[in-house]
């Protein structure tokens, strides 16, 4: 029997090998869409799962009170917070505070920046991360060790056994002597702790004062603890308050009024760190779990868009299997049989398109991983999950689009089948709204990506008040020399033409992060202001404009200590007429009164996410700059970069030269729409191909549900033209009204994104009508082709057929 | 065999019934050759698809061998179809994407039929029609009268008790109905009980009873 329906099977996708590639393909190409996003959600959702004790493993977080009594919760904790904890709580067998540093690792001379990790010695009995060589017990007992990832060892080492080396590491400012002890294998890519070299946290006191070190009001640590097998994070959490007076009571007292509501702790288990974009913390970078729902909830209607294509090919197919299903009938077929047929018919196609979708998945997978950052593989037999989801995505499609025929062909009576020659599909309520449902989406995917791509230029275009452009940073990276540094520059590049202006900052404009914000005072009132400490010349170099009073200038010798720049936006709320002059106080740097000079334009420092806000500028006393920045001139570029780098490795030879141009810095915060809008754009493609692969679909169905109709049109003298019209406007008037259907959802998903931006662009009407434009001139093309076809047929032919 | 009380049939379209079939007393002995013949629309092949047990009467009773045919489930119709009861069509009816050797096969497949016992029936079945040589072409690559003499070959594969036909040989030319009716001749004289709807008086000759109907009743010529 079995072979007996694979055999009609087989045959009937061979006869119709336009509608059965149609079918397959449509389903693989769908199948091949979810299987690359549920890679991409299931490796979000596993995130630090790997970890063999990852369900008593927890991060502590701590949370503050803010003004309006909620609760902001951040992840870095006071240095003695986790000793404190083991010591207190018999309930935590292991603690590990983790704390990463930017740093320069010199070895036989050569520097290089490195990223430094310092963790407690429990780290590696904590975490699942083996070591190839070294014993995890005891990498840290000497705290010279460090254990270097297995790509950093191979980076410094080559081939040669990396066990025993020395390298040179910064701390501080003093450069010391680290052997290595182990060598960890790569880190896997869903782990949210990283580190390339990892050092005992210990060292911590080699560039910290002990009294920092003791210092409940510092919060610059990561503190991960592991519970007993077996005890609930509550049973731990409920000796905190009591923890928290004992420990924190002092500094609520001083700083919060003794309010011991103003702090808790929560411990967050490892798993749920990731998804959790609401606790801040630079060293883990978190995703938002909101990304991972819409791309499997759009995966999922593609797929069932897919399944339900199928099906209304498979029902148009059935008007020719009909028949079939009448002399089965009557042949002794009872209804069980046939639905095992038509199951067993559409798990065969399913099993093509599964393997077809596998085979895109697998070619399509490169760019994939390209666009969303992520090193995913299809893990066949390298865990359960896959392979069962995969099969039984299989198995739901088989299902799903085997279901019309199986269920509802299967109970017709065969008399009514073998007489009447009953026609379905293409006119059907369902069918049409499926066509709808279909370009709906596709709508609002093209005018998501119109407005996300619009928005992303504008972001990237948009006057930010500063000249960014040809504008080089060269991060001082702390080195000893670098209080002197700007002014060696400034003198050693005086000479040359291409160097146009140089000065130096303690901030990296273009970063949402880093920005040092502080209370300033002007009589009675008091605002927030991001300050700025900058050498002479920086306003020039990065081509900020005064708009009021005048710049720093050497030549007012008391312009160091009295004097501060101020921009627009800080007049504006503390409401001066007129800026310069006015005598304002700080609470950072300095505390005496300081005199207003000069006004700056109001310029963008964070993305355009966020409003401008207050800034203030002052010269830095000590000339101590974190970052030089030098303007410099259109021509020969890399040459005045070689010029830059000569004059760095002669002033600062221990490290390594580094820069990067300020406009580049603030293309850089908006990697993450980047990213969103070339995953909305490429997800608009699927779901614009399997759209129109319906509609063709339907259209061939419909037309051949009409073709009697078109015949009897054309012999009582209807024109081409005029059938490719009727034909044509029935498909496109359900476009039309995809359109209605798809606008006001685009426009309100599109109004909330857009909402994230503090500047934005303004939804235009335009954008809807191309869109509209574009759906109807792709499902013209589909449609059209096939309405010409059948218009141009001998009538004579169409009406015998009948 | 066969014993029909009062069957009607009728459908509403609308508020309106129009009847097929009324009051209906019919029947059959086993080993019989009956005709049924009538004007077009006079209810013929519904009558033949209620015989066949292929749609239900309205009203009235029918009992296939003392079984109330009219109360059995659907999977105890399937297993009389596949047991006894054979269908020749006036269209043939073959199954397009099937080979003759397929469509030969597929009854006993539903009949669970065993692999070599179905060879053997098949390979018979072939032998007597003369068909050994197409057992693998398809329905379309065969003439009509060749097609119905696959489909009768079909209906008898599996020695049913009754062989209902309706105007087997509608779509043949003179020498293949003649071929076809010979055929059901021969079936009858060996003991299959035939029941024939058809428009030919030639056809109906071959009968021993025929019964006509018009407009739905049973009319006495």
């Amino acid at each position: 029997m079995f072979r007996n329906y694979i055999k009609i099977a087989s045959r009937n996708l061979l006869k119709q090998k336009v509608y059965s590639f149609i079918n397959i393909f449509g389903l693989a190409i769908a199948i091949a869409f979810c299987i690359l996003i549920f890679l991409f959600v299931r490796d979000e959702v596993i995130h630090d799962s790997f970890h063999q004790k990852a369900d008593r493993l927890y991060r502590v977080n701590i949370l503050s009170k803010n003004e309006d009594g909620s609760m902001s919760p951040h992840a870095m904790t006071p240095p003695p917070l986790g000793p404190a904890f083991q010591e207190e709580f018999p309930e935590i067998v292991n603690m590990a505070r983790f704390k990463k540093i930017g740093s320069v690792v010199n070895y036989q001379g050569q520097p290089s920046r490195e990223s430094i990790t310092l963790a407690d010695p429990d780290f590696f009995k904590m975490f699942s991360f083996p070591l190839l060589r070294g014993d995890p017990q005891a990498v840290f007992e000497d705290r010279n060790s460090v254990v270097l990832r297995e790509e950093v060892a191979k980076r410094y080492f080559g081939d040669e056994d990396p066990m025993g080396k020395v390298l040179s590491i910064k701390l501080g400012s003093r450069f010391f002597d680290f052997t290595v002890a182990g060598v960890a294998r790569d880190i896997p890519q869903n782990s949210s702790i990283t580190f390339d070299l990892l050092v005992s946290f210990d060292r911590i006191k080699d560039y910290t004062p002990e009294r920092l070190l003791n210092q409940w009001t510092g919060f610059t640590t990561l503190t991960f603890v592991q519970l007993q097998r077996g005890t609930l994070a509550t049973e731990v959490e409920n000796k905190f308050p009591s923890f928290i007076q004992k420990h924190l009571g002092a500094v609520i007292k001083k700083y919060r009024g003794g309010d011991l509501s103003a702090y808790q702790f929560d411990l967050q288990p490892i798993r749920k760190i990731y998804l959790n974009t609401q606790v801040r913390s630079s060293y883990v970078a978190g995703s938002n779990p909101l990304y991972s729902t819409i791309l499997a909830g759009i995966a999922l209607l593609i797929l069932i868009i897919a399944a339900i294509n199928y099906m209304n090919l498979a029902i148009a197919r059935s008007a020719s299997r009909l028949r079939e299903i009448g002399v089965r009938k009557v042949l002794g077929a009872d209804r069980k049989k046939l639905m095992n047929q038509f199951f067993g018919e559409s798990l065969f196609f399913s099993f093509i398109s599964l393997c077809m979708g596998i085979a895109l998945a697998e070619l399509f997978l490169p760019a994939f991983n390209n666009f969303t950052s992520k090193k995913l593989a299809i893990g066949y037999f390298s865990d359960w999950t896959t392979l069962t989801s995969i099969v039984s995505l299989m198995f739901i499609v088989g299902l799903i689009s085997g279901s019309y025929p199986a269920l509802f062909l299967s109970g017709f009576r065969p008399v009514e089948v073998l007489r009447s020659h009953l026609k379905l599909g293409g006119k059907s309520k369902f069918s049409r709204g499926l066509v709808v449902v279909q370009f709906t989406l596709s709508i609002f995917l093209i005018i998501s990506t119109l407005i996300m791509t619009h928005q992303l230029h504008y972001l990237k275009n948009r006057d930010l008040g500063i000249r960014g452009e040809q504008v080089v940073i060269i991060p001082t990276q702390g080195s000893p020399q670098g209080s002197q540094l700007v002014d060696r520059f400034r003198n050693e590049l005086a000479a040359y033409n291409n160097v146009i202006s140089l000065a130096g900052s303690n901030e990296l404009l273009g970063n949402d992060r880093t920005y040092a914000e502080s209370v300033v005072s002007y009589q009675e009132a008091r605002i927030f202001a991001h300050y700025f400490f900058i050498s002479f010349d920086f306003l020039k170099t990065i081509g900020l404009e005064i708009v009021e009073g005048r710049d720093f200038a050497r030549e007012f010798t008391s312009d160091p200590k009295e004097s501060v720049i101020v921009n627009e936006m800080l007049v504006r709320e503390l409401g001066w007429d007129l800026a310069v002059g006015k005598q304002i106080k700080t609470f950072m740097g300095r505390k005496e009164p300081l005199t207003v000079v000069g006004v700056t334009k109001d310029f963008h420092f964070e993305s355009l996410r966020t409003q401008i806000k207050p800034a203030i500028f002052y010269i830095e006393p000590r000339n101590q700059q974190e970052f030089i920045y030098v303007k410099i001139g259109p021509d020969d570029i890399p040459a005045t970069l070689g010029l830059l780098e000569g004059t760095w490795k002669k002033n600062a030879p221990n490290f390594p030269f580094m820069y990067s141009f300020l406009d580049e810095e603030f293309h850089k915060l908006y990697r993450m729409e980047e990213r969103w809008q070339r995953i909305i754009r490429n997800t608009s493609i699927f779901a614009i191909l399997i759209s129109c692969l319906g509609l063709f679909g339907l259209t061939a169905l419909a037309i051949a549900r009409r073709t009697k109709e078109i015949g009897i049109r054309k012999v009582l003298g209807a024109s081409v033209a005029g059938l490719t019209r009727m034909v044509s406007m029935d498909f496109l008037k359900l476009v039309v009204f995809a359109n209605f259907i798809a606008w006001p959802l685009a426009y309100y998903a599109m109004s909330r994104w857009l909402r994230g931006f503090a500047f934005r662009i303004d939804i235009k009407f335009g954008v809807f009508l191309l869109a509209a434009v574009l759906a109807a001139a792709i499902a013209l093309l589909t449609v059209g082709l096939q309405a010409v076809k059948a218009a141009v047929a001998n009538p004579v032919e169409s009406l015998r057929y009948e | 065999m066969i014993k029909m009380k009062e069957i009607t049939k009728f459908y509403s379209t609308g508020f309106v019934k129009t009847f097929v079939l009324r009051n209906i007393n019919l029947n059959v002995e086993e080993g019989e050759f009956l005709t049924i013949m009538g004007p077009s629309g006079a209810g013929k092949s519904t009558l033949l698809h209620i015989l066949g047990m292929l749609d239900s009467p309205s009203s009235g009773d029918y009992f296939f061998y003392d079984k109330p045919a009219h109360r059995l489930s659907e999977r105890q119709l399937s297993d009389l179809h596949k047991n006894h009861i054979g269908f020749v069509f006036q269209s043939y009816h073959l199954i397009d994407d099937l080979t003759v050797y397929e469509n030969l096969e597929t009854p006993l497949l539903y009949k669970k039929v065993k692999g070599s016992e179905r060879k053997g029936k098949i390979a018979e079945m072939l032998d007597r029609f003369n068909m050994v040589a197409k057992k693998k072409l398809f329905p379309n690559q065969l003439s009509g009268g060749q097609q119905q003499k696959v489909a009768v070959a079909r209906a008898i594969i599996i020695n049913p008790k009754l062989i209902l036909a309706d105007e087997p040989t509608g779509n043949l030319n003179t020498k293949e109905g003649t071929e076809v009716m010979d055929l059901l001749k021969e079936l009858n004289e060996s003991g299959t009980t035939i029941i024939q709807v058809t428009h030919s008086e030639k056809n109906a000759s071959y009968g021993a009873r025929i019964i006509n109907l018009v407009d739905g009743w049973i009319v006495d010529k």
